[in-house]
C-alpha cells in the first residue's frame, strides 16, 4: 500500500514537472514601433509571416526587426532560400553584419535547414525568406520554434497559408495590415516605418547632384 | 652492395645523370664527400626524393597517362594529384574535375585515398631503409633522408642521389631528387625546379633565389602581403633585414627569411616520431544494409577512439567515417565536430545524425573511424548572450549545417569596397561580434589632399536594395526628358509613381566583357520600388528590389 502511494506521488510530481515545463507564450518587444503598436511585440516562441508583393517592403520591415536585434549584439540567422538577399541593403537598415548568419541552402534543403536553426536555440529571431510551399514542414517549424524558444519571421513567396503562424502581416508598400493574430486585432493597420536613409531627403540629391545634368542633358 | 648490383642489373639507369655542375656546385660536391672524401661531412645535408604523381602511380597509372586523383574540397571534387602529362596539358592541383575534363575529355579520375596512400608510402620507405636510419616520409609522395653521415659510404652525395633516383624509377615512379641543406629548400627546388639537383653546402640561397616566393609555401595572408609589396622572387625576399621582416610579418616571416637565406630552419621528422593516424576499425558481424549494426558498434568504437585521443592529449576537429562495402569503393562520410571534443556521446550524436541521412550503396562489412584533424587546444567557446545554455553550441550547429549544405552555404557577410553592386560584399566565417575588416584606404589618399579631405567628410551611403537579382533582368522603360516615365513589367505598362536617380556607377572600366557604365534609378510603381539601371548602350535592366 505504501509503495502504491509512493508511486502515485511520484507520478503526480512527474505530471507537475511536465505541466510546469509547458511553453509560455509571450510577446517580446521587436524594436520596431509599428509592429509593437500593432501586435504588442513578437510572439516568442512563435511564427510570424510577412507577405506582400516583391518590392512592397516586406524585407525592409523584417530588416528593421533584425537591425534592432543586432543593435543589442544578439545574433540573428537569415535563411535565404532564393539566394537574393543583399547584405549591403540590410546594412542600410542598420543591420549589424557582425551578428548576422546567412544560410543559403541548396534547392530542397531549405525547410530542413530552417528547422535545424530554429531548433538550435542559438537565435532569438530567425528570418526565413523566399520559401514556397512547405507542406508538413510548417508543423515541424512550429515545434522547432517552441524547442528553440525563438521567433521565426517568414517572408514566404506567396501568402504562406500553410504555415501555422501566430501572426500574419500583409505589407502593401504603404502600410502594414494585421491579417491574423491569435490575440485578436484583425484588420488593424499602421504605416510602414521609414528606412533610416529616407530621413535625409537630400541624400539622393547629394549622391546624384553631379549626375542629374548628365542624364537630363 | 645491393644498390650496386641493382645498377648492374639495369645498366640503362646509369645513363640517368645529374645536371652538369656549376662551379659552385662542383665545390659543393668536393666538400660533400666526392671520390676524394673518405669521412662524413659535419654540416647537415638532406636528400629529398620527390614523387609528384605518387598517388596515381601507386594505383598503376603511368606518368605518360592522363590521370588525376581527386578529393572533395570546398563542395566540389578537385584535383589533388596528377601525372606530369596531365600537368603538361594545363591541368592543375585545386582545379575542379569538370574543368579538368573540359581540358582533357579522356582524363582518368580516381578518388584520393589518404589512408592507403600512407600505407604505400610506408612500403616505399622500406625500399630505401638500407640507406640510413634517418629516413622518413615527407609530405604526400615524398621521402627525406639525412645523408651527411652516410653519403661517403655510397660514393658521395652525387652517387647516392643517383642510386635513389634509379631505384625510384625502377619501382615505376617519376622521381626528382634534390640534395640541400634544408628539407624545405629541397622541397621548393623539387616542386618548382622540376629536375634533379645537387645544391652545394651553403648554396641554398643562390639556388632558391630565382624561384617564386610562393615556392616557400607562405600562409595566404603573407603571400597576399608580399604580392601587394611587389615581391615576386625568393631572392628579393632574402634581401630584407630580419628586423624589418620580424616587425611586419612575425615569426613566419622570419622563418621564411632564414630559409630564403639558405639557413636550415625546418624541424626534422625523426626528432619527433610520427605517432600515426588516430583510427579505430571494427569488422561488423556480417554484411549489413541497415544502420542498426553500425550504430550498435559505434559507442564502443568511439570509446576506444577517445582513449587514443587522451593518450595524445588531443581533441577531434574532423572525423571520417569510412564504411568498407561488400563491393565497390568504401563510402566515406566526413563529420565536422564544431567545438573540438573527444566526448563519445557528443561525437556519437554528430555521427549518428550524418549516418541517418546517408544511403549505403552496398552492404557494409567494416566500420573505420578516423580523426582526420585534431587539435591540442580547447578553442574559445563563442559568446551566446542569454542563450548560453542553448541545446547545441553554435559552432556545432554551423559545422552540422556546413556538412550537410556545403561549405559555401553558411557564412557571415562583410562589406567590400567595390562599385559593382554584386561584388559589394564577401562571405566570411560567422563569428558573432568579430570586427569586420576595414575597407582599404584609397591609395591616392596618402598624398592627394582632395582624397584626404573626402575621406574625412561624412558621406551618405547611397541606398542599396535588400533584394538583388542574381542576374539583371531586361525590361522596357519609356524615357521622357531623360527620366524614366513608364515601365513594362509582367506584361503591361506601369506609370511610375516616383523616380529617384540617377546614380552613375562606372565599375572596372578596363573590362572588355560588359557594359562599363550604369545609371541606377529607384523606380516606384504600383506600390513597389525597383532598382533599375540603364547601361551605356541605353538598354534597361531590373537589378533588384527595395523590398
Amino acid at each position: 500500500m505504501a509503495q502504491a502511494v509512493a508511486t502515485l506521488e511520484h507520478l503526480r510530481a512527474r505530471i507537475a514537472q511536465i505541466e510546469g515545463a509547458r511553453v509560455q507564450h509571450r510577446r517580446a518587444p521587436s524594436g520596431v514601433g509599428a509592429i509593437d503598436a500593432l501586435i504588442g511585440g513578437l510572439p516568442q516562441p512563435g511564427l510570424v509571416t510577412v507577405h506582400g508583393e516583391l518590392g512592397g517592403g516586406c524585407t525592409a520591415l523584417v530588416a528593421q526587426v533584425v537591425a534592432a536585434q543586432t543593435a543589442r549584439a544578439a545574433p540573428v540567422a537569415w535563411i535565404d532560400a532564393e539566394r537574393q538577399i543583399h547584405p549591403p541593403g540590410l546594412a542600410g537598415f542598420g543591420v549589424d553584419l557582425r551578428y548576422l548568419l546567412l544560410v543559403r541552402p541548396p534547392a530542397g534543403h531549405a525547410v530542413w535547414a530552417a528547422e535545424q536553426v530554429l531548433r538550435s536555440g542559438q537565435f532569438g529571431v530567425v528570418t526565413i525568406s523566399g520559401i514556397g510551399a512547405v507542406g508538413r514542414g510548417g508543423q515541424r517549424w512550429a515545434r522547432a520554434v517552441e524547442q528553440g524558444s525563438c521567433t521565426a519571421l517568414v517572408v514566404p513567396q506567396g501568402v504562406g497559408r500553410d504555415l501555422p503562424a501566430a501572426v500574419r502581416l500583409r505589407v502593401d508598400g504603404e502600410g502594414i495590415t494585421v491579417v491574423r493574430d491569435r490575440r485578436g486585432g484583425f484588420g488593424r493597420r499602421s504605416a510602414l516605418p521609414e528606412p533610416p536613409w529616407a530621413a535625409d531627403p537630400w541624400q539622393w540629391h547629394r549622391v546624384t547632384r553631379r549626375l542629374r545634368g548628365i542624364a537630363s542633358g | 652492395m645491393k644498390h650496386r648490383a641493382d645498377l648492374l642489373l639495369f645498366p640503362e639507369r646509369l645513363t640517368r645523370s645529374f645536371p652538369a655542375a656549376t662551379p659552385s656546385t662542383e665545390r659543393g660536391l668536393e666538400a660533400s664527400g666526392g671520390p676524394a672524401a673518405g669521412a662524413p661531412s659535419t654540416s647537415p645535408r638532406y636528400l629529398l626524393l620527390y614523387l609528384p604523381a605518387f598517388a596515381l602511380e601507386r594505383c598503376g597509372y603511368q606518368a605518360s597517362q592522363h590521370a588525376v586523383c581527386v578529393a572533395e574540397q570546398q563542395g566540389a571534387a578537385r584535383v589533388v594529384s596528377l601525372t606530369p602529362t596531365a600537368r603538361h596539358e594545363g591541368v592543375r592541383v585545386g582545379m575542379a574535375v569538370a574543368q579538368a575534363r573540359a581540358l582533357l575529355p579522356e582524363l582518368e579520375v580516381i578518388e584520393h585515398d589518404p589512408l592507403a596512400e600512407r600505407a604505400d608510402q610506408a612500403d616505399l620507405l622500406r625500399c630505401f631503409r638500407h640507406l640510413g636510419e634517418r629516413l622518413a616520409p615527407w609530405g604526400p609522395g615524398g621521402l627525406l633522408l639525412e645523408i651527411h653521415r652516410v653519403a661517403h659510404l655510397f660514393g658521395g652525395e652525387r652517387s647516392l642521389a643517383r642510386q635513389v633516383s634509379d631505384r625510384a624509377t625502377a619501382l615505376g615512379h617519376v622521381a626528382c631528387v634534390v640534395v640541400a641543406d634544408d628539407p624545405c629548400a629541397a622541397q621548393a627546388l623539387a616542386e618548382w625546379g622540376g629536375e634533379d639537383r645537387l645544391v652545394p653546402p651553403g648554396g641554398g640561397a643562390q639556388a632558391l633565389a630565382p624561384l617564386p616566393f610562393a615556392s616557400l609555401r607562405p600562409s595566404p595572408p603573407l603571400l597576399a602581403a608580399t604580392q601587394a609589396l611587389g615581391i615576386e622572387r625568393v631572392g628579393e625576399w632574402a634581401r630584407f633585414e630580419p628586423a624589418s621582416i620580424g616587425g611586419r610579418f612575425g615569426v613566419e616571416g622570419l622563418r621564411l627569411l632564414r630559409l630564403a637565406r639558405g639557413e636550415p630552419v625546418t624541424p626534422l621528422p625523426w626528432n619527433e616520431p610520427d605517432p600515426g593516424p588516430v583510427i579505430e576499425r571494427v569488422v561488423l558481424g556480417g554484411p549489413t544494409s541497415s544502420l542498426g549494426p553500425i550504430l550498435f558498434v559505434l559507442p564502443g568504437t568511439l570509446q576506444r577512439l577517445r582513449q587514443q585521443l587522451l593518450a595524445r592529449d588531443a581533441m577531434a576537429v574532423r572525423l571520417a567515417v569510412r564504411l568498407v562495402l561488400d563491393r565497390g569503393a568504401p563510402q566515406v562520410i566526413r563529420v565536422r565536430v564544431g567545438t573540438p571534443s573527444r566526448d563519445p556521446d557528443r561525437l556519437e550524436s554528430l555521427i549518428r545524425a550524418r549516418l541517418e541521412r546517408a544511403r549505403l550503396t552496398a552492404p557494409a562489412i567494416e566500420l573505420h573511424l578516423e580523426v582526420e584533424e585534431h587539435t591540442a587546444e580547447r578553442l574559445w567557446q563563442l559568446g551566446l548572450l542569454e542563450r548560453s545554455a542553448a541545446a547545441e553550441p553554435l559552432a556545432d550547429l554551423i559545422a552540422r549545417l556546413t556538412d550537410t549544405l556545403g561549405d559555401d552555404a553558411v557564412f557571415g557577410a562583410a562589406p567590400r569596397a567595390s562599385w559593382i553592386p554584386e561584388q559589394a560584399w564577401v562571405p566570411r566565417p560567422f563569428l558573432p561580434g568579430e570586427p569586420l575588416p576595414a575597407p582599404p584606404l584609397h591609395r591616392k589618399a596618402d598624398r592627394d589632399p582632395v582624397a584626404i579631405q573626402r575621406q574625412l567628410e561624412p558621406r551618405p551611403a547611397p541606398p542599396r536594395p535588400t533584394v538583388l537579382l542574381s542576374a539583371p533582368m531586361r525590361v522596357q522603360v519609356q524615357v521622357v526628358a531623360g527620366r524614366p516615365a513608364q515601365l513594362r513589367f509582367e506584361g503591361r505598362w506601369h506609370r511610375l509613381q516616383s523616380v529617384e536617380g540617377p546614380e552613375r556607377l562606372e565599375p572596372e572600366w578596363w573590362r572588355l566583357d560588359g557594359p562599363h557604365q550604369r545609371d541606377y534609378w529607384a523606380i516606384r510603381f504600383a506600390d513597389r520600388t525597383a532598382w533599375c539601371f540603364c547601361d551605356d548602350r541605353k538598354s534597361w535592366f531590373l537589378h533588384g528590389w527595395f523590398d
